[in-house]
């Protein structure tokens, strides 16, 4: 069909994409021309030249060269941000949705709970109180996004638990954890699957917003987020400091960004679910 | 991230304009500030300093731009015979902004007001008794104090109505003072002041000031060009290039009475005196001030400026830069790099320095990570905190820290020894809780001692200058830069102007410019 | 159909209430009590909203039912709790209504049929393929599906392999829930061929609950037929056109048409159905009878033998069995 070889030709596309970027991040050492933390400082704020292609910062660091090893801090972070939280989100919504009664109650009150708190706030307080780092800063946005994962993980159990090959899958004597693994997991997966990969895109700029704000990565860290804080200073008098971090960051989160809703196009052409 | 970029284009398109000559309104003035008082109590904490910097409050005596010191509103003072009694004649004609008259007594009530609200009243100098007889002040202190005036100069004894409470709540609405200008409204983030009827010394030339805190240096500078401020003090040294144009600025930068050091908390792994001199050593203080801070700040070597006699180029720095004695002195105090990732450990503890810093100066952070890259070189693992302004002090006293980072002014009284004494004598049992470091040398206590009772100039200089080379001997703190202050202001107002001693921003001397 | 035949399974005195929105409760099984004899089947036919579905998911311990027992063996099932209660599950089986639903799409043939004998560690993982293939071959499908996804099966294919599941841990009771009502009546036939000739090899006993009156009669030694969650009738599959109950001759005209004896006049059925949530004191079918009369409105006739191996819950039947003219 028409419609079924474009969504796979923009997948494949945009999975291009995605592993060039991750390439970058892999291979950082190769591709960098400069160690990102050597500072000779008597090359502090230089424009972009031969030398330096994105210049230089205030301490005369290779910006191109941060800017390389920022993919691999910025990926890594958000990578481990929505493992945790898709991990612990599906399977505490998956707990609430099958075994139902109070421990679904109670699951879902402390969900509604989280939910109150406003994301980027709760993540500054625990980021404030417990110290601005990368671990801490994953740590605080887990701690708001996780409730996502766990309403997606209960509704499509709940969706699921109706369904006759989960009652036949009990008539035949299965125990609840090889229900929940055997047939609840393995239906559910594609559908969190997606969404995970959708909220890659979303995280960077998050894990990103905070090192901004100096609640993540600290110096000498390259991150971009990072680096457009430090760059702010110079705002006007050596623009390239925000320019290349900002334009890696939407660059990156655009094809993730399109990446993801070209994996859900995919896995769900009629887009029912 | 449009939204980001968006933003950008906004505030490029935005900065690359200024906004040309406006027309002068002559009856608002707006001034940029950074202000750190979170009321105008000015007996609490530092901020008498905000007090009278937006021009509410005034001293006996004031300082002029050669740190000299000059009558206010004490019209004239003496010293008796043994030193030991002052006396100083209030000015005839002043009064407050509420119309009540200044006279001795109102002084006598307002500095005592002073020592009793704040403990730091002491270390300036302790009395015995105070007598007002009409505009007659007499203060007999307990020991010669050679430096009264410059005391009195201080912020935190600036005259207020004591009468004026409690039906003025002094932190919240500003106090009564002999200022030009009295507070109308005051949060932390903005105060906005209304003309003072009373004033004593000339034409007040505004109804209204309006004082934006603009905490940000970069976005304080870009509300001046702007026009969004008709003046703004302390510009960041990136960005006084901005100002060129003078037919649109006029810039007043001068060498300033400030130090930019860090504290080295003598306890923990800087406690050895190799390390503390092979962490100095590290620092390539030339490029940090130099190249970096593009020269708008002095290369630091001493605890007092070169904008002051007290023998700068003498005096001898034992920890100049030089990375293969650096590495040496480590390698002599028992710190080895066992395993090769660059940071050095002994009995398994890694050479880890906590380096205490705020944001609300740009050079600050900027001084910090050079710092942080050049002691990476040599084996330190220093990791940066960055905390609110407001923590510094506490942090400072606590010792909380392995290095804290600090932009002290030096000579507040006009003299350096109550700087030198508060950061580097001996704290015994929190008799000088500004010294949270743990420093202690009985030398330089001996030192201190001589000097509160020197009066003689030349011999207290050379006193200074002993002092500052026994602190420097031992490494007991890292003097990064000396900054140059500035203030910039819109050619469509004149009369602003920087004094090294930082307490008059707000003066009767600003007004609209002559056409 | 003989009384030396064994019980075993009764249903007991069974209700079942579900509490729906505002308090009230739907009712969906009332006082039903039935016994299955060892090697027979039983088929339950009734309208959709009867309450069969209900049935069988008590029987299944699928639901726990409000009161009332369900004795396998003489042993109260409903009273087994954790590990006992899933012992107890190897002996009754069930094969699903629609067998696209039925199966787990990601599992492979071969796992979905060892599935339960794994549940109960009777075979080990390598002994799977051979297991699956063996019952595969048991209802007449090739051995290569094994490896195949239930997904690119025929309806029929599918159901064969639900009811290879079905047997898989060689159960003494099989459920069937509307296993045919899926599938095209060609197929139908089949199936019923196939389950016949299981149930005389392995002495089966067999629940078959089914709407169509046809289809059950082939297939059941005896028939319950059920009304508003009660047991309205019980009788021999092969006479059927005796049935006696009012309800159960309406359900038969409406799929044997019957040869009008002379004089007779049969009214079809009239009224609503009323609504499980409201249930009427007495007898269940009253508003929709032409025979009911004052005591039909008081009381709830209970199920009685009227001749040997033929009951009915019916007032007038009851009065009219003591006479001898019947």
């Amino acid at each position: 069909m028409g419609s079924l070889t474009k969504d796979k030709f923009l997948f494949w596309l945009y999975t291009c994409f995605v592993l060039l970027i991750l390439g970058f991040a892999i291979f950082a050492p190769w591709l960098a021309p400069y160690d990102p933390y050597d500072a000779v400082m008597r090359q502090s704020l230089q424009a972009p030249s031969d030398e330096h292609l994105f210049g230089t910062d205030k301490l005369g660091r290779d910006c191109l060269s941060r800017i390389i090893y920022g993919a691999r801090t910025s990926l890594m972070m958000t990578l481990s941000l929505v493992a945790v939280i898709t991990i612990v989100g599906t399977f505490i919504g998956v707990l609430a949705g099958y075994m139902g009664g109070k421990v679904d109650t109670v699951l879902m009150r402390i969900v509604d709970m989280m939910l109150a708190f406003p994301g980027i706030v709760l993540a500054i307080a625990i980021a404030g109180m417990l110290g601005g780092n990368i671990v801490n800063a994953i740590l605080a946005l887990a701690a708001v996004s996780w409730t996502k994962y766990a309403r997606l993980g209960r509704s499509l159990t709940l969706k699921l638990r109706q369904r006759d090959f989960i009652a036949a899958a009990v008539t035949s004597g299965s125990r609840p954890l090889h229900i929940l693994w055997r047939h609840i997991l393995p239906n559910i997966l594609p559908t969190i699957v997606v969404t995970a990969a959708m909220d890659i895109g979303t995280m960077i700029m998050e894990l990103a917003g905070l090192s901004f704000l100096g609640f993540g990565a600290q110096p000498p860290t390259p991150e971009w987020g990072l680096m457009l804080n430090e760059g702010r200073q110079h705002i006007q008098t050596a623009p390239w400091l925000m320019l290349y971090p900002g334009a890696a960051i939407l660059i990156v989160v655009t094809i993730f960004n399109l990446w993801g809703d070209s994996l859900r196009d995919i896995m769900d052409p009629q887009r029912a679910n | 991230m449009v939204l980001m970029i968006v933003c950008l284009a906004a505030v490029l398109i935005a900065g690359c304009g200024g906004s040309g000559k406006k027309e002068a309104d002559t009856k608002t003035l707006k001034v940029g500030v950074t202000n750190f008082a979170d009321s105008l109590e000015p007996t609490e904490n530092y901020f008498g300093w905000v007090v009278m910097r937006y021009g509410i409050g005034e001293s006996l005596a004031k300082f002029d731009e050669k740190m000299n010191v000059q009558p206010w509103l004490a019209e004239s003072w003496q010293i008796s015979a043994d030193h030991m009694t002052w006396t100083f004649k209030i000015r005839d004609g002043v009064k407050f902004s509420n119309g009540k008259p200044l006279d001795a007594a109102a002084v006598k009530a307002s500095l005592e007001r002073a020592f009793a609200k704040n403990k730091r009243a002491v270390t300036f100098f302790k009395y015995k008794e105070m007598k007002a007889e009409g505009q007659t002040l007499t203060i007999l202190t307990e020991k010669p104090e050679p430096n009264m005036p410059g005391f009195l100069a201080d912020p935190l004894f600036l005259i207020v109505d004591v009468s004026a409470e409690p039906a003025r709540n002094f932190a919240k609405e500003g106090p009564i003072g002999t200022g030009p200008y009295m507070c109308k409204t005051f949060v932390k983030d903005k105060a906005v002041m209304v003309k003072n009827p009373y004033y004593w010394d000339g034409v007040v030339p505004y109804e209204t000031v309006e004082i934006p805190s603009i905490d940000d240096p970069n976005t304080r500078a870009m509300a001046l060009q702007s026009g969004e401020v008709d003046m703004a003090v302390n510009i960041a040294a990136g960005d006084i290039g901005l100002f060129n144009d003078k037919s649109k600025f006029h810039v007043d930068r001068i060498a300033s009475l400030r130090t930019v050091l860090a504290r080295i908390n003598q306890q923990g792994v800087l406690g050895d005196p190799k390390v503390r001199a092979a962490f100095i050593s590290a620092c390539d203080r030339k490029v940090y001030n130099e190249v970096i801070l593009k020269g708008t700040f002095i290369e630091g070597k001493a605890p007092v400026p070169p904008s002051m006699d007290y023998g700068f180029d003498q005096l001898k720095d034992p920890n100049s830069y030089n990375i293969e004695r650096a590495k040496q002195l480590l390698a002599e105090a028992g710190w080895k790099d066992a395993d090769g990732d660059g940071i050095l450990e002994k009995d398994g503890k890694k050479l880890t320095v906590d380096f205490v810093v705020y944001n609300s100066r740009a050079e600050l952070p900027i001084y910090a990570e050079a710092v942080q890259s050049d002691a990476k070189k040599v084996g330190f693992d220093v990791k940066i905190k960055t905390v609110d302004y407001n923590l510094i002090d506490k942090m400072g006293i606590n010792g909380e820290y392995g290095l804290l980072i600090s932009n002290i002014t030096t000579a507040n009284t006009g003299d350096p020894e109550i700087f030198l004494n508060w950061y580097w004598k001996t704290n015994k049992n929190g008799d000088n809780p500004q010294n949270g470091s743990g420093y202690s040398n009985p030398a330089l206590d001996a030192k201190f001692a001589e000097l509160s009772t020197t009066f003689d100039r030349q011999q207290r200089r050379q006193l200074i200058i002993d002092c500052q080379q026994l602190i420097m001997n031992d490494g007991a703190a890292l003097f990064l830069g000396y900054p140059e202050t500035n203030i910039i202001s819109s050619t469509s107002i004149e009369g602003a102007q920087m004094y090294p001693s930082d307490y008059y921003w707000l003066t009767n001397k600003i007004k609209p410019a002559k056409k | 159909m003989s009384a030396d035949k064994e019980t075993i399974l009764t249903i007991e005195k069974v209700i079942k209430r579900f509490p729906v929105a505002e308090g009230r409760m739907l009712t969906a099984c009332d006082n039903v009590s039935l016994s299955l004899y060892q090697g027979e089947t039983l088929g339950v036919v009734g309208e959709s909203g009867c309450g069969k579905s209900t049935l069988v998911k008590l029987i299944m311990q699928l639901h726990a039912p409000t009161s009332g027992a369900i004795c396998y063996r003489g042993k109260d099932l409903t009273r087994l709790t954790g590990e006992r209660m899933r012992q107890s599950r190897r002996h009754i089986q069930m094969v699903f209504q629609d067998p696209s639903q039925a199966f787990n799409p990601k599992m492979k043939i071969k796992d979905i049929l060892c599935e339960p004998l794994r549940n109960f560690k009777l075979i080990k993982d390598r002994e799977a393929g051979k297991k699956a293939e063996e019952l595969l071959r048991m209802v007449e499908l090739p051995e290569e599906f094994a490896d195949r996804y239930p997904g690119n099966m025929s309806g029929g294919q599918r159901q064969r392999i639900g009811i290879a599941r079905a047997l898989a841990l060689e159960p003494e009771i099989l459920v069937c829930d509307e296993a045919t009502s899926a599938l095209d009546v060609s197929v139908q036939k089949k199936i019923i061929e196939l389950l016949v000739r299981i149930q005389r090899e392995k002495n089966l006993s067999m629940i078959f609950i089914c709407h169509d009156l046809a289809l059950v009669s082939q297939i059941s030694h005896r028939i319950a037929v059920m009304y508003l969650g009660n047991i309205v009738e019980v009788l021999a599959g092969d006479v059927l056109s005796k049935a006696k109950h009012p309800y159960t001759k309406a359900l038969l005209q409406a799929v044997f048409p019957v040869k009008k004896k002379e004089g007779t006049v049969v009214r079809p059925l009239e009224g609503e159905i009323p609504s499980p949530l409201e249930l009427l004191p007495g007898c269940p079918f009253q508003s929709r009878c032409s025979e009911s009369m004052e005591l039909c409105r008081r009381e709830k006739p209970m199920l009685e033998e009227l001749l040997p191996g033929h009951s009915a819950a019916c007032h007038l039947l009851k009065l009219q069995s003591g006479k001898k003219d019947i």
